[in-house]
């Protein structure tokens, strides 16, 4: 049930691309929030994480959004979620946080509404 | 356990030992060989040099034999022989006859000579030329040499004889210098032995050293021995074992540490969750939780308020372990602390938020569900921030409803914006409804290949088999169903809450002739056009009318002597009622009653008639306020009787349905219903029926 973790990050201009891959559990999601951390730098203050190929979302990984979204305004940039998979959009909804997180059906539309 | 400390045989002593038996051993072996060869090589050196002494003297003795007076020669010679060769026993020449002309006392001279006894050939002689003879006995050795002249035939013998005891002092002599060389050379073995052994033993110390600290839990100093021999290797392989069990030990105090921190956590949540049902005014409440392994995460409670009414909560911290257990002990402690507070449940989740978000950590949230169930209206009044959806069954149908909210969760988004997605929520609960709040670890509970959730379907299906059953038989057969599912320890926390309103008494079957509910206002006006009225002062003498009022009213005076005593001491309570607490019994005001039968139920026995039709009651007093009377609950211990008249107890029971609608603009209004079948019959009664 433990999936190997993967994400591949890239820039765009201002912003920060990162596509995790796999589960989004209380081990992952914190690599991941590393890894979006560290991806980061004064001149891309703007993260597109794409959660396309998420298969699972747990509370650690909600929590872990909200973090990143936290993070990126308190650093005058922005949190945008690409193409969620079914696993994401559920607990967000459940949790009514769809309505708090901006979310995007592609990385295409994502990257357009930033300028990048 | 202290051992008893052995008697140890150094490794250095026993090798010493060994070395020293050995070299002894050789060296002896060596030396009696020697010595064998020695005495061997002396004895010949002393034979042959024996010989040539015969020889000499026989050469030397020659001359002097052939003169006329040998002895005066000889005897010089002889005596000066045995002079300077103090080893030699004798040394004789004999001449031709055998008579004595050499010897070292003159007065032997003359004589014949014999040899001493005891003499045999001696053995191994060799070299011996032709006349010689080697004579040997254990004390002597005898050379005999012919005397001759020119070639002629021997004129004499020379006799010399050594005593065998000068070889053995020879070789005594040899053997002692054996023995000192013996002795150094032990001494030099032992010196070597001890100082090379303990050079090479002294890595054993170290390791021994190394060893007794590792045995006392020191795993941090390596064993420094630098040995190239087996020793170096054996220290190698000890630190190698001591970085391994350093590791080992680090991970088993890790895990003691986490699962001291997991019972820590275990008995924090024993301590804070509620216990078994509770009952409110009739109304069951019941939680069930199954924690997960990783516990700390779920809360719930149920809080007595003031008025009969209860709160419920429901909370899921996000984070696990002793981290969420902080959480869910501060969530229990809060709400403690705010519900006097706040009457609204979306006010209080706001509150809460704010007083939890220091405690919070980033990317922590907490979803909560808090209702305020006021078992009097049959209300539940709700707010929910992102908690899962709100589960209600409808007894009357069967139907399973989901209320949904859009609150997002506490601590999920700062900056005061939980406040906009919350509102308050209002349910009506009929008799019998049931409503259920769950945890997502039921929801999500996964089974045993992880494949498949729970799922809030299945959850619907069961609440549907079982709701009809009550409370208790739901709460067990959805706990039976995902532990079932799961087949396992759960995931999640599992935390499930139930709350039922009363069904009817199990003798009142819902019948379809059952009137709709009342609206008092529109049954006045019917009241008032098509009702059989009675109007009665406000004191308790003045209302003996109503005895005979009911015998005579229709229907009402078909009914049995005992149902009708049932119906006019319940509708004589309500009139006191009124007549004391809301026209203080001022027999000058009045109020109104009327008794206003179903038409069209000519189909119907005459306890269906009269339980379609009903009785309302108009005051002009003070209200009365329903909220504080509740349907006593004879199986709650705790239930209060402060606001409780035994009159209300009897029209409650006594009648149907009792709806009360206080300060309308046409007074204070009562409607009520009876139920004729209700009422026991006693079996006097039948006979004076």
């Amino acid at each position: 049930m433990d999936e190997q973790f993967k994400a591949t990050t890239e820039s765009h201009g201002t912003s920060v691309v990162v596509r995790p891959e796999g589960r989004l559990d209380a081990k992952t999601a914190p690599r991941l929030l590393e890894a979006c951390l560290s991806a980061r730098t004064s001149g891309t203050p703007h993260l597109v994480l794409v959660l396309h190929d998420i298969t699972f979302l747990s509370s650690s990984g909600v929590g872990v959004l909200l973090v990143l979204a936290e993070r990126t305004k308190s650093e005058g940039g922005s949190l945008r979620i690409a193409a969620p998979s079914a696993a994401v959009k559920g607990p967000l909804e459940l949790l009514n946080l769809h309505r708090f997180l901006t979310i995007d059906d592609s990385e295409a539309e994502s990257l357009a509404a930033l300028g990048a | 356990m202290k051992r008893e400390p052995r008697a140890v045989i150094s490794i250095r002593w026993v090798v010493t030992g060994v070395a020293v038996v050995l070299v002894a051993a050789a060296v002896l072996s060596v030396g009696a060989v020697a010595e064998r060869n020695l005495r061997r090589t002396l004895s010949r050196e002393i034979e042959t040099r024996l010989v040539l002494e015969a020889r000499n003297l026989a050469l030397t003795s020659s001359g002097a034999l052939l003169s006329e007076f040998p002895e005066l020669t000889l005897v010089p010679l002889v005596r000066t022989m045995q002079e300077e060769r103090p080893e030699l026993a004798f040394v004789v020449v004999i001449d031709h006859l055998g008579r004595v002309q050499g010897h070292a006392d003159p007065r032997h001279l003359g004589e014949p000579f014999t040899l001493p006894e005891g003499l045999g050939p001696a053995a191994g002689a060799t070299g011996l030329k032709p006349g010689e003879r080697m004579l040997a006995s254990p004390r002597l050795l005898v050379v005999e040499a012919p005397v001759s002249y020119a070639n002629g035939p021997p004129i004499g013998r020379a006799v010399v004889a050594m005593q065998r005891a000068y070889v053995e002092r020879a070789v005594s002599a040899g053997r002692r210098s054996q023995f000192l060389f013996l002795a150094g050379l032990l001494a030099v073995a032992i010196t070597l032995g001890l100082v090379l052994l303990g050079g090479l033993l002294k890595p054993v110390a170290a390791l021994r050293a190394g060893l007794e600290r590792i045995g006392r839990g020191d795993l941090d100093t390596p064993l420094a021995v630098h040995d190239r021999t087996e020793l170096g290797l054996l220290a190698e392989a000890v630190n190698d074992m001591t970085a391994r069990l350093k590791v080992a030990r680090t991970e088993s105090l890790e895990r003691e540490r986490l699962s001291h921190e997991l019972e820590l956590a275990r008995r924090i949540q024993q301590r804070l969750l509620p216990r078994g049902r509770r009952l409110a005014s009739g109304y069951v409440m019941v939680g069930a939780h199954r924690a997960a392994a990783e516990v700390g995460g779920d809360y719930y409670d149920f809080i007595d308020l003031a008025d009969g009414r209860v709160a419920v909560a429901i909370a899921d911290v996000s984070g696990k372990g002793l981290g969420g257990c902080l959480v869910t002990s501060m969530l229990s402690a809060l709400v403690r602390a705010l519900h006097t507070v706040h009457v609204s449940p979306a006010a209080l989740l706001v509150d809460l938020e704010r007083h939890l978000s220091a405690t919070l950590e980033a990317g922590e949230f907490v979803t909560m569900f808090y209702g305020i169930l006021d078992p009097a209206r049959g209300r539940l009044t709700y707010a929910s921030a992102g908690h899962t959806p709100l589960l209600l069954w409808r007894a009357a149908s069967g139907d399973v409803e989901w209320h949904p909210t859009r609150g997002i969760p506490l601590g999920a988004v700062r900056g005061g914006v939980l406040a906009q997605t919350l509102e308050d929520h209002v349910l009506e609960l009929q008799p019998g409804d049931l409503i259920a709040q769950f945890t997502d670890g039921i929801s999500e509970a996964f089974d045993k290949s992880g494949q498949e959730a729970f799922g809030f379907d299945r959850v619907d299906q069961v609440v549907r088999d079982h709701a009809p059953r009550g409370p208790d038989e739901l709460v067990a057969a959805l706990s039976a169903a995902v532990a079932g599912w799961t087949e396992g320890d759960p995931q999640d926390d599992e935390t499930l809450l139930v709350v039922a309103r009363p069904a009817r008494a199990a003798s009142e079957p819902v019948s379809k002739s059952k009137p709709p509910r009342f609206d008092p206002l529109e049954r006045l006006a019917e009241a008032e056009a098509s009702g059989l009225p009675l109007s009665l002062p406000a004191s308790l003498e003045g209302l003996a009318p109503l005895g005979p009022w009911i015998a005579r009213a229709p229907q009402l005076a078909d009914l049995q002597p005992s149902e009708r005593r049932q119906l006019e001491l319940a509708l004589y309570e309500a009139c006191v009622n009124i007549a004391e607490h809301g026209l203080k019994l001022d027999g000058q005001q009045r109020f109104d009653l009327w008794w206003v039968p179903a038409s069209d139920t000519a189909s119907l026995d005459l306890h269906a008639r009269v339980r379609a039709g009903y009785f309302l009651l108009r005051d002009h007093g003070f209200p009365f306020s329903p909220g504080r009377w509740q349907p006593r609950d004879l199986d709650d211990p705790g239930s209060r009787l402060k606001g409780r008249g035994f009159g209300l107890d009897l029209i409650h029971l006594a009648m149907d349905e009792v709806v009360y609608r206080p300060a309308t603009t046409a007074g204070n209004l009562t409607v009520m219903t009876f139920d004729p079948a209700k009422v026991r019959h006693a079996p006097k009664e039948d006979r004076h029926g």
